[in-house]
């Protein structure tokens, strides 16, 4: 019984023996499940799939709006008696101002001149500033701000599509987030109820395991494993279907002239490589609390 | 080797142990005998911290057991070997694999894996059976593997519930030979029975355990 007071974890051959043993018993498990595999995995991809095609068409349609947003300017007509160099550092300092530019009357007077035949009459025209926001969804806030102060004749801005573009903005990044926890839900719950068989199927197995003194993580983590494992699997198979949308989306950006956004496919991969391995041993876990008693 | 020291065991309103007090000795052979009911079980698992006790304590080898964390169970277990009645084989793994499996599981070389098998095998005559599945195997056959999976991990402590209970008197008695045979080489053996031509022919120690006392405590004894 000298091994029961001595027993601290030195990662040595036997660990490594042990570690390539779980990975043996992880296959078996999957082997084990024998068909059921293909409809586990089918189905995950399916929603992960679902969920990826979400997940891009929202990251490019935020860049849509992003770039859409981006043009999008206050113009800001000054009273005659007002400073245009000074009314734009005072707007400067305004909250979400990204950049102001001063157009003079004389420059709007001449260009008006070369675009209409007008009469040799006195430039009518006031001072204006092209007012810029760093973030579309605060343009209807920082034009509220800039008609109050009383250096400014009026103010004009696209309200409508800047509403909208908010709009769609919010509905795609809450879409997204609803998705994400549908699917989470969904693949923890299909890995949770196929561990459970599994576990039910080596019942007796485990029990012995369990009785000849075998660790109790060496028994959980081919559970575990298996989980993560059906996560990955069906992420490699959703990739598929998932490159073929990345390249209708590339033809949109070009024809939009939206920024080329590779990363954006590779962050989508990366998600969901990372929350389908994540939800899936996580629905093993689950099952483990459940039905493995140790 | 095993000290129980005031052990209670109830399960709802029912007591399964009464206040037992017990010492067995390192190399040791006991036999624990009694009715259906008596305890016999519940005392063994309590060994093997399948149970815990109500109140007192159980030592093997010095280690209070009942007080053992959950996480060090396994390390106790490695130190054992348990024979079940229903010999808790897996159908669909060969005796070798059966034999080997839970040493795989400790991290045991291949090269040290099948010297221990076929070893283990050597000792309870099955050498020639090793590719054989438990279906192929007679009932004694199926204990005999499992007597070879209980100490293919070098145990110090042999523990065996009802080891011949679903067999004929013969197999009954190559079992217990050969239980005899691994005790020889030191290991202690406990074995629960009812079976009291085979307690009365070995003559070893006899402990009878009534209404989950222990009435009765005798070197080389009989039953019944």
């Amino acid at each position: 019984m000298a091994n029961l007071k001595n027993f601290n974890l030195k990662f040595s051959v036997t660990e490594y023996r042990i570690a390539l043993r779980v990975l043996i018993e992880t296959f078996k498990g999957i082997k084990q499940a024998g068909i059921v595999n293909i409809f586990i995995v089918g189905t995950m991809a399916a929603i992960l799939m679902i969920f990826g095609a979400i997940f891009r068409t929202s990251m490019s349609l935020g860049s849509l709006v992003s770039e859409l947003g981006n043009v999008l300017e206050i113009s800001v007509y000054l009273k005659p008696s007002a400073d245009a160099n000074e009314s734009a550092g005072l707007i400067r300092q305004m909250e979400h101002v990204q950049k102001v530019k001063i157009i003079a009357k004389e420059n709007s007077w001449r260009d008006m001149k070369d675009q209409m035949r007008l009469p040799n009459i006195k430039n009518p025209l006031p001072d204006a500033l092209h007012v810029r926001v760093d973030n579309q969804r605060y343009i209807r806030s920082v034009a509220n701000n800039i008609v109050k102060q009383n250096y400014v004749e009026d103010i004009r801005y696209a309200q409508d599509i800047a509403d909208k573009i908010r709009v769609v903005s919010d509905i795609s990044h809450t879409a997204t987030v609803i998705v994400l926890g549908v699917v989470g839900f969904l693949t923890m719950f299909i890995i949770n109820n196929t561990i459970q068989l599994v576990i039910q199927s080596r019942k007796k197995e485990i029990e012995i395991m369990r009785l000849m003194g075998v660790s109790n993580w060496f028994i959980r983590l081919p559970y575990i494993l298996q989980g993560s494992l059906y996560g990955i699997m069906a992420t490699i198979i959703a990739i598929i279907p998932l490159s073929i949308l990345q390249g209708y989306i590339l033809q949109v950006h070009q024809f939009f002239g939206i920024p080329n956004s590779e990363n954006s496919y590779f962050a989508m991969i990366f998600l969901l490589f990372v929350m389908s391995s994540v939800f899936g041993a996580l629905g093993s876990l689950l099952s483990i609390k459940n039905k493995l008693k140790i | 080797m095993i000290n129980l020291r005031g052990i209670n065991k109830k399960y709802k309103n029912t007591y399964a142990l009464r206040n037992v007090n017990l010492d067995i000795q390192k190399g040791e052979f006991v036999f624990l005998v009694g009715s259906s009911g008596a305890g016999k079980s519940t005392l063994m698992k309590l060994l093997y911290r399948e149970e815990l006790p109500t109140s007192g304590n159980v030592y093997v080898s010095g280690v209070d057991v009942s007080k053992l964390p959950d996480n060090k169970v396994p390390y106790l277990r490695r130190n054992m070997g348990i024979i079940f009645q229903d010999y808790k084989l897996l159908e669909k793994q060969t005796i070798y694999d059966n034999v080997a499996f839970v040493i795989r599981a400790l991290g045991v070389s291949s090269r040290e894996v099948d010297n221990r098998v076929k070893s283990a095998l050597k000792i309870v005559n099955l050498s020639h059976k090793l590719k054989s599945k438990p279906k192929e195997l007679s009932g004694g056959e199926q204990q005999r593997v499992g007597i070879a999976r209980a100490i293919v991990n070098g145990p110090s402590l042999l523990i065996a519930d009802e080891p011949t209970g679903n067999l004929d008197p013969q197999t009954s008695l190559e079992i217990m030979e050969i239980l005899d045979k691994i005790n020889s080489r030191g290991i202690t053996v406990l074995v629960s029975t009812h079976d009291h031509a085979m307690v009365n022919h070995f003559r070893k120690r006899v402990i009878t355990l009534e209404g989950g006392h222990v009435i009765k405590d005798v070197q080389a004894g009989t039953y019944g």
